[in-house]
Protein backbone atom coordinates (compact mmCIF):
# COMPACT_ATOMS: atom_id res chain seq x y z
CA UNK A 1 0.00 0.00 0.00
CA UNK A 2 1.14 3.54 -0.66
CA UNK A 3 0.63 6.58 1.58
CA UNK A 4 -2.54 7.67 -0.18
CA UNK A 5 -4.17 4.24 0.20
CA UNK A 6 -3.15 4.02 3.84
CA UNK A 7 -4.46 7.49 4.67
CA UNK A 8 -7.83 6.60 3.18
CA UNK A 9 -8.02 3.77 5.74
CA UNK A 10 -6.46 5.65 8.63
CA UNK A 11 -9.65 6.38 10.56
CA UNK A 12 -10.92 2.85 10.09
CA UNK A 13 -7.58 1.54 11.39
CA UNK A 14 -7.66 3.88 14.36
CA UNK A 15 -11.26 2.95 15.17
CA UNK A 16 -10.63 -0.82 14.85
CA UNK A 17 -13.06 -1.02 11.94
CA UNK A 18 -10.64 -2.57 9.45
CA UNK A 19 -10.63 -6.20 8.43
CA UNK A 20 -7.62 -8.06 9.92
CA UNK A 21 -5.96 -8.63 6.53
CA UNK A 22 -6.15 -4.91 5.77
CA UNK A 23 -4.76 -4.10 9.23
CA UNK A 24 -1.71 -6.21 8.44
CA UNK A 25 -1.16 -4.41 5.13
CA UNK A 26 -1.53 -0.98 6.72
CA UNK A 27 0.82 -1.91 9.55
CA UNK A 28 3.41 -3.09 7.02
CA UNK A 29 3.33 0.40 5.53
CA UNK A 30 3.36 2.16 8.90
CA UNK A 31 6.54 0.36 9.94
CA UNK A 32 8.39 2.06 7.07
CA UNK A 33 6.59 5.41 6.87
CA UNK A 34 7.25 7.90 9.63
CA UNK A 35 4.79 10.48 8.27
CA UNK A 36 1.80 8.10 8.19
CA UNK A 37 2.76 6.72 11.62
CA UNK A 38 2.79 10.26 12.97
CA UNK A 39 -0.70 10.91 11.57
CA UNK A 40 -2.08 7.74 13.17
CA UNK A 41 -0.54 8.77 16.45
CA UNK A 42 -2.12 12.23 16.15
CA UNK A 43 -5.52 10.63 15.55
CA UNK A 44 -4.92 8.87 18.87
CA UNK A 45 -4.15 12.16 20.59
CA UNK A 46 -7.32 13.67 19.14
CA UNK A 47 -9.31 10.78 20.58
CA UNK A 48 -7.75 11.32 24.00
CA UNK A 49 -8.72 14.97 23.85
CA UNK A 50 -12.22 14.15 22.64
CA UNK A 51 -12.76 11.84 25.60
CA UNK A 52 -12.93 15.01 27.70
CA UNK A 53 -15.95 16.15 25.69
CA UNK A 54 -18.02 13.36 27.19
CA UNK A 55 -18.41 15.43 30.35
CA UNK A 56 -20.89 18.25 30.09
CA UNK A 57 -21.15 20.75 32.91
CA UNK A 58 -24.88 21.35 32.51
CA UNK A 59 -27.92 19.15 32.99
CA UNK A 60 -30.75 18.33 30.65
CA UNK A 61 -34.10 19.96 31.45
CA UNK A 62 -36.01 18.07 34.14
CA UNK A 63 -38.85 15.76 33.14
CA UNK A 64 -41.34 18.29 34.59
CA UNK A 65 -40.32 20.78 31.88
CA UNK A 66 -40.82 18.26 29.10
CA UNK A 67 -44.10 17.08 30.60
CA UNK A 68 -45.36 20.67 30.83
CA UNK A 69 -44.51 21.21 27.16
CA UNK A 70 -46.28 17.97 26.24
CA UNK A 71 -49.30 19.00 28.33
CA UNK A 72 -49.38 22.43 26.71
CA UNK A 73 -49.52 20.71 23.34
CA UNK A 74 -52.35 18.36 24.32
CA UNK A 75 -54.18 21.18 26.19
CA UNK A 76 -54.26 23.22 23.01
CA UNK A 77 -55.77 20.27 21.18
CA UNK A 78 -58.43 19.59 23.86
CA UNK A 79 -59.37 23.28 24.12
CA UNK A 80 -59.84 23.37 20.39
CA UNK A 81 -62.24 20.40 20.52
CA UNK A 82 -64.21 21.98 23.40
CA UNK A 83 -64.56 25.27 21.52
CA UNK A 84 -66.05 23.46 18.58
CA UNK A 85 -69.17 22.73 20.64
CA UNK A 86 -70.48 26.35 20.58
CA UNK A 87 -71.99 27.72 17.34
CA UNK A 88 -70.25 31.15 17.31
CA UNK A 89 -66.99 29.41 17.95
CA UNK A 90 -67.67 27.02 15.08
CA UNK A 91 -68.31 29.97 12.72
CA UNK A 92 -65.20 31.78 13.95
CA UNK A 93 -63.14 28.66 13.59
CA UNK A 94 -64.52 27.99 10.10
CA UNK A 95 -63.60 31.54 9.06
CA UNK A 96 -60.21 31.15 10.66
CA UNK A 97 -59.66 27.86 8.89
CA UNK A 98 -60.52 29.45 5.56
CA UNK A 99 -57.92 32.16 6.10
CA UNK A 100 -55.43 29.65 7.44
CA UNK A 101 -56.01 27.35 4.47
CA UNK A 102 -55.32 30.20 2.05
CA UNK A 103 -52.16 31.18 3.89
CA UNK A 104 -51.23 27.52 4.40
CA UNK A 105 -51.45 26.62 0.72
CA UNK A 106 -49.11 29.50 -0.10
CA UNK A 107 -46.77 28.49 2.72
CA UNK A 108 -46.91 24.86 1.60
CA UNK A 109 -45.62 25.71 -1.84
CA UNK A 110 -42.89 27.92 -0.38
CA UNK A 111 -41.97 25.29 2.18
CA UNK A 112 -41.98 22.40 -0.27
CA UNK A 113 -39.68 24.43 -2.48
CA UNK A 114 -37.41 24.98 0.52
CA UNK A 115 -37.50 21.26 1.39
CA UNK A 116 -36.65 20.35 -2.19
CA UNK A 117 -33.62 22.62 -2.03
CA UNK A 118 -32.54 21.00 1.25
CA UNK A 119 -32.91 17.47 -0.16
CA UNK A 120 -31.01 18.36 -3.30
CA UNK A 121 -28.28 19.99 -1.20
CA UNK A 122 -28.07 16.83 0.97
CA UNK A 123 -27.84 14.47 -2.01
CA UNK A 124 -25.35 16.69 -3.78
CA UNK A 125 -23.41 16.91 -0.49
CA UNK A 126 -23.13 13.09 -0.49
CA UNK A 127 -22.05 13.21 -4.12
CA UNK A 128 -19.31 15.74 -3.36
CA UNK A 129 -18.19 13.80 -0.28
CA UNK A 130 -17.69 10.66 -2.34
CA UNK A 131 -16.47 12.22 -5.56
CA UNK A 132 -12.75 12.49 -4.92
CA UNK A 133 -12.55 9.02 -3.41
CA UNK A 134 -14.77 7.16 -5.83
CA UNK A 135 -16.51 9.11 -8.62
CA UNK A 136 -18.48 6.05 -9.78
CA UNK A 137 -19.94 5.47 -6.33
CA UNK A 138 -20.65 9.20 -5.99
CA UNK A 139 -22.53 9.17 -9.26
CA UNK A 140 -24.83 6.44 -7.97
CA UNK A 141 -26.11 8.80 -5.23
CA UNK A 142 -27.55 11.14 -7.87
CA UNK A 143 -28.63 8.43 -10.31
CA UNK A 144 -30.53 6.60 -7.56
CA UNK A 145 -32.25 9.70 -6.19
CA UNK A 146 -33.11 11.40 -9.46
CA UNK A 147 -34.07 8.48 -11.73
CA UNK A 148 -30.81 8.80 -13.66
CA UNK A 149 -31.10 7.64 -17.24
CA UNK A 150 -28.20 7.14 -19.66
CA UNK A 151 -29.08 8.90 -22.94
CA UNK A 152 -27.69 9.82 -26.33
CA UNK A 153 -27.11 13.49 -27.19
CA UNK A 154 -30.24 13.54 -29.38
CA UNK A 155 -32.36 12.01 -26.67
CA UNK A 156 -30.97 14.50 -24.14
CA UNK A 157 -31.87 17.43 -26.40
CA UNK A 158 -35.34 15.97 -27.07
CA UNK A 159 -36.17 15.57 -23.39
CA UNK A 160 -34.60 18.85 -22.30
CA UNK A 161 -36.26 20.75 -25.18
CA UNK A 162 -33.04 22.67 -25.74
CA UNK A 163 -29.59 21.80 -27.06
CA UNK A 164 -27.31 21.33 -24.06
CA UNK A 165 -23.76 22.62 -24.33
CA UNK A 166 -21.88 20.53 -21.77
CA UNK A 167 -22.27 17.09 -23.44
CA UNK A 168 -20.72 18.39 -26.69
CA UNK A 169 -17.22 17.83 -25.39
CA UNK A 170 -14.42 19.35 -23.37
CA UNK A 171 -11.04 20.50 -24.68
CA UNK A 172 -8.53 18.06 -26.16
CA UNK A 173 -7.44 15.49 -23.62
CA UNK A 174 -10.94 14.78 -22.29
CA UNK A 175 -13.14 11.99 -23.62
CA UNK A 176 -16.87 11.90 -23.02
CA UNK A 177 -17.78 8.78 -21.13
CA UNK A 178 -21.50 8.97 -20.38
CA UNK A 179 -24.43 11.38 -20.53
CA UNK A 180 -27.27 11.06 -18.05
CA UNK A 181 -30.51 12.88 -17.49
CA UNK A 182 -31.45 13.50 -13.86
CA UNK A 183 -35.05 14.33 -12.99
CA UNK A 184 -34.51 16.86 -10.21
CA UNK A 185 -37.30 18.70 -8.34
CA UNK A 186 -36.49 21.95 -10.15
CA UNK A 187 -35.95 20.64 -13.64
CA UNK A 188 -34.32 17.98 -15.78
CA UNK A 189 -30.54 18.22 -15.50
CA UNK A 190 -28.03 16.76 -17.95
CA UNK A 191 -24.93 15.19 -16.41
CA UNK A 192 -21.92 14.64 -18.70
CA UNK A 193 -19.07 12.51 -17.46
CA UNK A 194 -15.61 12.91 -18.97
CA UNK A 195 -12.30 11.12 -18.43
CA UNK A 196 -8.82 12.43 -19.10
CA UNK A 197 -5.80 10.37 -20.17
CA UNK A 198 -4.98 9.49 -16.56
CA UNK A 199 -8.49 8.16 -15.92
CA UNK A 200 -9.50 11.17 -13.83
CA UNK A 201 -13.21 11.90 -13.91
CA UNK A 202 -14.63 15.35 -14.56
CA UNK A 203 -18.40 15.81 -14.43
CA UNK A 204 -20.36 18.70 -15.89
CA UNK A 205 -24.01 19.38 -15.00
CA UNK A 206 -26.20 21.66 -17.03
CA UNK A 207 -29.74 22.77 -16.34
CA UNK A 208 -32.09 25.70 -16.59
CA UNK A 209 -33.01 27.13 -13.22
CA UNK A 210 -31.86 29.47 -10.50
CA UNK A 211 -28.33 28.84 -9.29
CA UNK A 212 -28.65 25.57 -7.36
CA UNK A 213 -28.18 24.98 -3.62
CA UNK A 214 -25.89 22.08 -4.44
CA UNK A 215 -22.87 23.27 -2.50
CA UNK A 216 -24.88 23.44 0.76
CA UNK A 217 -22.95 25.15 3.52
CA UNK A 218 -19.49 24.36 2.17
CA UNK A 219 -17.21 27.39 2.09
CA UNK A 220 -17.50 28.99 -1.32
CA UNK A 221 -15.74 31.78 -3.09
CA UNK A 222 -17.02 33.99 -5.88
CA UNK A 223 -14.65 34.93 -8.66
CA UNK A 224 -15.04 36.58 -12.04
CA UNK A 225 -13.96 34.06 -14.64
CA UNK A 226 -14.04 35.19 -18.26
CA UNK A 227 -16.65 37.73 -17.28
CA UNK A 228 -18.89 35.17 -15.56
CA UNK A 229 -19.63 35.27 -11.84
CA UNK A 230 -18.36 31.84 -10.82
CA UNK A 231 -18.91 30.10 -7.51
CA UNK A 232 -15.94 27.94 -6.46
CA UNK A 233 -15.83 25.15 -3.89
CA UNK A 234 -13.07 22.81 -2.88
CA UNK A 235 -14.00 19.12 -3.11
CA UNK A 236 -11.24 17.37 -1.21
CA UNK A 237 -8.26 17.60 -3.55
CA UNK A 238 -10.24 18.98 -6.50
CA UNK A 239 -12.30 22.04 -7.35
CA UNK A 240 -15.95 22.48 -8.26
CA UNK A 241 -17.26 25.54 -10.04
CA UNK A 242 -20.72 26.76 -10.93
CA UNK A 243 -21.70 29.66 -13.17
CA UNK A 244 -24.72 30.93 -15.01
CA UNK A 245 -24.84 31.83 -18.67
CA UNK A 246 -28.14 33.42 -19.61
CA UNK A 247 -30.67 30.87 -18.28
CA UNK A 248 -28.27 27.91 -18.22
CA UNK A 249 -26.46 26.92 -15.05
CA UNK A 250 -23.27 24.91 -15.58
CA UNK A 251 -21.63 23.10 -12.69
CA UNK A 252 -18.22 21.53 -13.13
CA UNK A 253 -16.81 18.99 -10.67
CA UNK A 254 -13.30 17.60 -10.50
CA UNK A 255 -11.02 20.32 -11.88
CA UNK A 256 -7.40 20.02 -10.80
CA UNK A 257 -6.79 23.69 -10.15
CA UNK A 258 -7.96 27.18 -10.98
CA UNK A 259 -6.14 27.20 -14.27
CA UNK A 260 -8.16 24.21 -15.41
CA UNK A 261 -11.39 25.79 -14.15
CA UNK A 262 -10.53 28.89 -16.17
CA UNK A 263 -9.76 26.83 -19.27
CA UNK A 264 -12.98 24.80 -19.05
CA UNK A 265 -15.17 27.84 -18.33
CA UNK A 266 -13.70 29.57 -21.36
CA UNK A 267 -14.15 26.49 -23.54
CA UNK A 268 -17.77 25.87 -22.55
CA UNK A 269 -18.55 29.56 -22.82
CA UNK A 270 -17.40 29.57 -26.41
CA UNK A 271 -19.76 26.73 -27.29
CA UNK A 272 -22.78 28.98 -26.73
CA UNK A 273 -24.51 30.33 -29.82
CA UNK A 274 -23.06 33.67 -30.92
CA UNK A 275 -26.52 35.24 -30.69
CA UNK A 276 -26.09 35.11 -26.95
CA UNK A 277 -23.04 37.37 -27.13
CA UNK A 278 -24.72 39.90 -24.90
CA UNK A 279 -24.82 37.35 -22.06
CA UNK A 280 -21.35 38.23 -20.94
CA UNK A 281 -22.26 41.84 -20.27
CA UNK A 282 -25.46 40.65 -18.57
CA UNK A 283 -23.58 38.35 -16.26
CA UNK A 284 -21.03 41.01 -15.45
CA UNK A 285 -23.65 43.51 -14.39
CA UNK A 286 -25.63 40.90 -12.43
CA UNK A 287 -22.65 39.97 -10.28
CA UNK A 288 -23.09 37.12 -7.80
CA UNK A 289 -26.22 35.10 -8.48
CA UNK A 290 -25.20 32.41 -6.09
CA UNK A 291 -27.77 33.38 -3.49
CA UNK A 292 -28.35 29.83 -2.25
CA UNK A 293 -24.70 29.31 -1.45
CA UNK A 294 -23.83 30.40 2.06
CA UNK A 295 -20.79 32.54 1.51
CA UNK A 296 -19.55 33.78 4.91
CA UNK A 297 -16.66 35.56 3.34
CA UNK A 298 -17.56 36.15 -0.26
CA UNK A 299 -14.64 37.49 -2.16
CA UNK A 300 -15.00 38.87 -5.65
CA UNK A 301 -11.66 38.76 -7.34
CA UNK A 302 -10.31 38.40 -10.81
CA UNK A 303 -9.22 34.92 -11.71
CA UNK A 304 -5.64 35.36 -12.80
CA UNK A 305 -3.58 32.20 -12.78
CA UNK A 306 -0.88 31.60 -15.26
CA UNK A 307 1.69 29.56 -13.38
CA UNK A 308 1.19 25.94 -14.42
CA UNK A 309 4.12 24.79 -12.30
CA UNK A 310 2.60 26.01 -9.04
CA UNK A 311 2.33 22.91 -6.87
CA UNK A 312 0.19 24.34 -4.09
CA UNK A 313 -3.15 22.61 -3.36
CA UNK A 314 -5.94 24.08 -5.50
CA UNK A 315 -7.55 26.07 -2.72
CA UNK A 316 -4.36 27.86 -1.79
CA UNK A 317 -4.36 29.47 -5.21
CA UNK A 318 -7.29 31.51 -4.02
CA UNK A 319 -5.57 32.95 -0.98
CA UNK B 1 3.44 -6.70 0.17
CA UNK B 2 2.94 -4.89 -3.10
CA UNK B 3 -0.41 -3.59 -4.14
CA UNK B 4 -0.95 -2.29 -7.63
CA UNK B 5 -2.88 0.96 -7.78
CA UNK B 6 -4.90 -0.47 -10.66
CA UNK B 7 -6.27 -3.23 -8.45
CA UNK B 8 -10.00 -3.12 -8.07
CA UNK B 9 -11.08 -1.44 -4.82
CA UNK B 10 -11.26 -4.09 -2.14
CA UNK B 11 -13.47 -4.15 0.88
CA UNK B 12 -11.38 -3.18 3.89
CA UNK B 13 -14.09 -2.35 6.38
CA UNK B 14 -15.54 -4.84 8.82
CA UNK B 15 -19.14 -5.95 8.27
CA UNK B 16 -21.98 -4.30 10.10
CA UNK B 17 -23.26 -7.80 10.81
CA UNK B 18 -20.07 -8.89 12.53
CA UNK B 19 -20.14 -5.77 14.68
CA UNK B 20 -23.73 -6.48 15.57
CA UNK B 21 -22.96 -10.05 16.55
CA UNK B 22 -20.40 -8.85 19.07
CA UNK B 23 -22.79 -6.81 21.10
CA UNK B 24 -23.82 -9.68 23.29
CA UNK B 25 -26.82 -10.82 25.19
CA UNK B 26 -27.00 -7.86 27.58
CA UNK B 27 -27.21 -5.39 24.74
CA UNK B 28 -29.94 -7.48 23.17
CA UNK B 29 -31.96 -7.49 26.39
CA UNK B 30 -31.50 -3.76 26.73
CA UNK B 31 -32.69 -3.24 23.17
CA UNK B 32 -35.78 -5.34 23.85
CA UNK B 33 -36.48 -3.37 27.00
CA UNK B 34 -36.22 -0.07 25.11
CA UNK B 35 -38.49 -1.41 22.39
CA UNK B 36 -41.12 -2.22 25.02
CA UNK B 37 -40.87 1.34 26.37
CA UNK B 38 -41.12 2.72 22.83
CA UNK B 39 -44.23 0.61 22.22
CA UNK B 40 -45.87 2.07 25.34
CA UNK B 41 -44.85 5.58 24.23
CA UNK B 42 -46.63 4.96 20.94
CA UNK B 43 -49.82 4.45 22.96
CA UNK B 44 -49.30 7.78 24.74
CA UNK B 45 -48.18 6.28 28.09
CA UNK B 46 -46.75 9.24 30.02
CA UNK B 47 -44.67 7.03 32.36
CA UNK B 48 -43.06 5.36 29.37
CA UNK B 49 -42.25 8.77 27.89
CA UNK B 50 -40.53 9.71 31.12
CA UNK B 51 -38.57 6.43 31.14
CA UNK B 52 -37.44 7.02 27.59
CA UNK B 53 -36.48 10.61 28.38
CA UNK B 54 -34.44 9.59 31.43
CA UNK B 55 -32.73 6.89 29.38
CA UNK B 56 -31.57 9.15 26.55
CA UNK B 57 -31.58 12.75 27.84
CA UNK B 58 -27.89 12.88 28.80
CA UNK B 59 -26.68 11.44 25.52
CA UNK B 60 -28.85 13.86 23.54
CA UNK B 61 -27.77 16.81 25.69
CA UNK B 62 -24.09 15.94 25.25
CA UNK B 63 -24.44 15.80 21.48
CA UNK B 64 -26.51 18.99 21.32
CA UNK B 65 -24.11 20.99 23.53
CA UNK B 66 -21.22 20.07 21.26
CA UNK B 67 -23.22 20.74 18.10
CA UNK B 68 -24.88 24.08 18.91
CA UNK B 69 -23.34 25.32 22.19
CA UNK B 70 -24.61 25.51 25.77
CA UNK B 71 -26.84 28.53 25.28
CA UNK B 72 -29.29 26.87 22.90
CA UNK B 73 -28.90 23.34 24.23
CA UNK B 74 -31.75 23.12 26.83
CA UNK B 75 -34.40 24.46 24.45
CA UNK B 76 -33.17 22.24 21.66
CA UNK B 77 -33.16 19.14 23.86
CA UNK B 78 -36.77 19.89 24.80
CA UNK B 79 -37.65 20.40 21.16
CA UNK B 80 -35.98 17.12 20.17
CA UNK B 81 -37.92 15.10 22.72
CA UNK B 82 -41.22 16.80 21.86
CA UNK B 83 -40.57 15.87 18.24
CA UNK B 84 -39.62 12.37 19.32
CA UNK B 85 -42.89 11.79 21.18
CA UNK B 86 -44.98 13.38 18.44
CA UNK B 87 -43.34 11.32 15.71
CA UNK B 88 -42.67 8.08 17.53
CA UNK B 89 -45.28 6.25 15.47
CA UNK B 90 -43.05 6.87 12.46
CA UNK B 91 -40.23 4.87 14.05
CA UNK B 92 -40.37 1.61 12.13
CA UNK B 93 -38.17 -0.44 14.46
CA UNK B 94 -35.78 -1.44 11.67
CA UNK B 95 -32.88 0.54 13.19
CA UNK B 96 -32.06 0.76 16.87
CA UNK B 97 -34.17 3.39 18.61
CA UNK B 98 -31.05 5.27 19.71
CA UNK B 99 -29.94 5.51 16.08
CA UNK B 100 -33.32 6.96 15.09
CA UNK B 101 -33.16 9.44 17.96
CA UNK B 102 -29.61 10.53 17.09
CA UNK B 103 -30.73 11.10 13.50
CA UNK B 104 -33.60 13.27 14.68
CA UNK B 105 -31.31 15.15 17.08
CA UNK B 106 -28.67 15.84 14.43
CA UNK B 107 -31.30 17.04 11.97
CA UNK B 108 -32.67 19.45 14.59
CA UNK B 109 -29.13 20.70 15.38
CA UNK B 110 -28.35 21.25 11.70
CA UNK B 111 -31.68 23.03 11.18
CA UNK B 112 -30.99 25.33 14.13
CA UNK B 113 -27.55 26.11 12.78
CA UNK B 114 -29.01 26.90 9.36
CA UNK B 115 -31.58 29.23 10.95
CA UNK B 116 -28.85 30.98 12.95
CA UNK B 117 -26.66 31.18 9.88
CA UNK B 118 -29.47 32.63 7.78
CA UNK B 119 -30.41 35.27 10.33
CA UNK B 120 -26.99 36.34 11.55
CA UNK B 121 -24.63 35.35 8.73
CA UNK B 122 -21.85 34.65 11.20
CA UNK B 123 -20.49 31.66 13.02
CA UNK B 124 -21.51 30.76 16.55
CA UNK B 125 -19.50 32.50 19.18
CA UNK B 126 -17.13 30.33 21.09
CA UNK B 127 -18.54 28.96 24.29
CA UNK B 128 -16.18 27.59 26.90
CA UNK B 129 -16.44 23.85 27.35
CA UNK B 130 -16.52 23.99 31.08
CA UNK B 131 -15.82 27.06 33.19
CA UNK B 132 -14.91 24.98 36.21
CA UNK B 133 -12.00 23.27 34.46
CA UNK B 134 -8.64 23.73 36.02
CA UNK B 135 -6.03 25.28 33.77
CA UNK B 136 -4.08 22.12 33.25
CA UNK B 137 -2.55 21.45 29.86
CA UNK B 138 -5.18 18.79 29.23
CA UNK B 139 -8.09 21.13 29.90
CA UNK B 140 -6.51 23.87 27.82
CA UNK B 141 -6.22 21.41 24.96
CA UNK B 142 -9.82 20.33 25.45
CA UNK B 143 -10.92 23.93 25.23
CA UNK B 144 -8.90 24.24 22.05
CA UNK B 145 -10.70 21.17 20.72
CA UNK B 146 -14.05 22.79 21.53
CA UNK B 147 -13.02 25.85 19.54
CA UNK B 148 -11.60 23.75 16.71
CA UNK B 149 -14.89 21.84 16.48
CA UNK B 150 -16.71 25.13 15.99
CA UNK B 151 -14.40 25.88 13.10
CA UNK B 152 -15.25 22.84 11.01
CA UNK B 153 -18.26 21.98 8.88
CA UNK B 154 -21.30 20.98 10.99
CA UNK B 155 -21.65 17.65 9.18
CA UNK B 156 -18.02 16.73 9.92
CA UNK B 157 -18.48 17.83 13.51
CA UNK B 158 -21.52 15.58 13.85
CA UNK B 159 -19.72 12.51 12.57
CA UNK B 160 -16.70 13.17 14.79
CA UNK B 161 -18.93 13.52 17.86
CA UNK B 162 -20.92 10.39 17.03
CA UNK B 163 -17.69 8.42 16.91
CA UNK B 164 -15.51 9.98 19.59
CA UNK B 165 -18.05 11.13 22.14
CA UNK B 166 -21.03 8.84 21.60
CA UNK B 167 -18.72 5.95 20.68
CA UNK B 168 -20.97 4.60 17.94
CA UNK B 169 -19.62 1.96 15.56
CA UNK B 170 -19.27 2.72 11.86
CA UNK B 171 -22.37 0.64 11.17
CA UNK B 172 -24.37 2.66 13.69
CA UNK B 173 -23.07 5.99 12.36
CA UNK B 174 -23.89 4.84 8.84
CA UNK B 175 -27.42 4.14 10.00
CA UNK B 176 -27.77 7.53 11.72
CA UNK B 177 -26.47 9.46 8.73
CA UNK B 178 -27.90 7.08 6.11
CA UNK B 179 -24.60 6.64 4.30
CA UNK B 180 -22.33 3.64 3.66
CA UNK B 181 -19.72 2.47 6.19
CA UNK B 182 -17.03 3.39 3.63
CA UNK B 183 -18.35 6.94 3.57
CA UNK B 184 -18.23 7.05 7.38
CA UNK B 185 -14.51 6.20 7.23
CA UNK B 186 -13.71 8.80 4.59
CA UNK B 187 -15.74 11.52 6.34
CA UNK B 188 -14.06 10.71 9.64
CA UNK B 189 -10.69 11.03 7.89
CA UNK B 190 -11.72 14.45 6.69
CA UNK B 191 -13.16 15.49 10.05
CA UNK B 192 -9.99 14.47 11.88
CA UNK B 193 -7.72 16.11 9.33
CA UNK B 194 -9.72 19.36 9.47
CA UNK B 195 -9.72 19.28 13.27
CA UNK B 196 -6.00 18.70 13.32
CA UNK B 197 -5.47 21.69 11.03
CA UNK B 198 -7.76 23.90 13.14
CA UNK B 199 -6.05 22.79 16.35
CA UNK B 200 -2.57 23.45 15.00
CA UNK B 201 -3.75 26.90 13.88
CA UNK B 202 -4.98 27.51 17.44
CA UNK B 203 -1.58 26.58 18.84
CA UNK B 204 -2.02 22.89 19.62
CA UNK B 205 1.19 20.95 19.69
CA UNK B 206 0.60 17.28 19.05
Amino acid sequence: MNCSQVRELMSALHDHELRPEAVAEVNDHLRDCAECSRLVSEFGELSNLAAGLRNVSMSAPGWATIEAALDAHSWTQSQFVRHLRSRPARIAIAAGLLVAATVGIGAYYLRSDHNDHEHVAAHFGHFLDEFDRNPDEAEQVLLANYSGQSVSLDEAARQLKYQPVAPNGLPKGFTRDRVYLLKMPCCVCVQSRYKDATGRTVVVFEHVDDQPAWFGDRPTMMVQCHGLATCLVQVDGKLAASWKRQKRVITLIGALDLEEVSRLVEFLNELYPQSAASDQALNRSDGCKCHHCICPSVVHSDLVLRNATDTRPPWQHLQ
Amino acid sequence: MSVRSSDKPRRFMTDAASNGADRGVNASRRTESIMRIVERCRQGDRHAQQELYEEFKDKVLRLVVRMVGQQDAPDLVQQIFLQTFRNIRQYSGRAQFGTWLYRLAINECLQLRRRIHRTTCCTLDHEPIDDSMSWSLQSENQELLGRALEGIDAGLRAIFLLREVEELSYAEIASVLQVSAGTVGSRLNRARSRLREELIELGWEP
